[in-house]
């Protein structure tokens, strides 16, 4: 179990590093605090399911701010003036799309095929997230002063 | 003669980053049509002349393997050109899809070049 948890998560750590960087042009990388940290306001959660010869969910945490600049930036377009909210959302929604994609590959190989469920954006209040960020799943990515805590779970597998 | 475009995915994003891609990739194209679902495309298929197909697999409501499979079974939809646009990484599946006539795949995240060379490739054979 514990190999499984490991190989799960550098999985996740290359997909959520490679993807942010061909998607959105963005740098980030997997800091480890002493102490874990905080959310002050309520981020925007990210999440999605797949199934197949394993199941399981991934997801994402970030600030709105950070959630602009990724839509901006996958969009090419202005943050300050063209980008709707509904945007952020639905880039948002993409990223963690792909993110699942390319973790499934790199965890599972090219063979399995695995049905991903649709991406959910919804709000998760900040004193959740703070506990949500506190478990043994959590990946926490650094892109410039923003933190980006990602978790995986890997539920069951099948012979 | 300029093409006419369909792109099915249910990601507003993606579609403007496709249609993006596909304005500069100075390909003569005449209108670019989209769909949330494989349900809608085939909608348009039947009400448009449409000669390429964009499509992605995971979907709500019909995803891209059905859409792919309802093509491949209607006579009038079968010649279509198909690219797949996809997350999905499995290679059975991607086999299953070109033994169901998708001439391409590529992999999601694309890039505006990729867009350009897949579509010079299907629709010119270079």
């Amino acid at each position: 179990m514990a190999v499984d948890n490991l190989l799960s998560s550098r999985a996740m750590e290359n997909a959520v590093i490679s993807v942010l960087n061909d998607m959105a042009a963005t740098r980030v990388w997997v800091i480890r605090p002493e102490d874990p940290p905080r959310f002050d306001q309520a981020p925007m959660h990210a999440h999605i399911t797949f199934e197949g010869p394993s199941s399981g969910e991934l997801g994402l945490l970030m600030e709105n701010s950070l959630a602009a600049d990724l839509a901006s930036r996958i969009l090419g377009v202005d943050e300050s003036r063209d980008l709707l909210q509904e945007m952020v959302v639905d880039a948002v929604k993409e990223l963690l799309n792909v993110i699942c994609g390319q973790f499934l590959t790199q965890r599972f190989g090219y063979e399995p095929a695995f049905t991903l469920g649709v991406p959910r954006v919804f709000p998760l209040s900040a004193q959740a997230c703070n506990v949500l960020i506190t478990g043994p799943s959590i990946l926490i990515f650094q892109s410039g002063d923003s933190i980006l805590p990602a978790y995986v779970r890997v539920k069951s597998r099948t012979a | 003669m300029k093409w006419k475009i369909l792109i099915v995915d249910d990601s507003n994003v993606v579609k403007a980053v496709l249609m993006k891609a596909l304005g500069e990739s100075g390909a003569p194209i005449q209108s670019v049509f989209d769909a949330s679902n494989g349900k809608e495309a085939l909608d348009t298929l039947r009400t448009e002349s449409i000669d390429l197909v964009f499509a992605d697999i995971n979907m709500p409501v019909m995803n891209g393997v059905e859409l792919v499979e309802s093509m491949a079974d209607d006579p009038a939809l079968k010649g279509i050109p198909i690219i797949m646009v996809s997350t999905d990484g499995s290679v059975s599946r991607k086999e299953y899809l070109q033994s169901k006539g998708v001439r391409a795949y590529v992999r999601k995240p694309f890039t505006p070049e990729q867009i350009r060379t897949v579509v010079r490739e299907v629709m010119l054979g270079r």
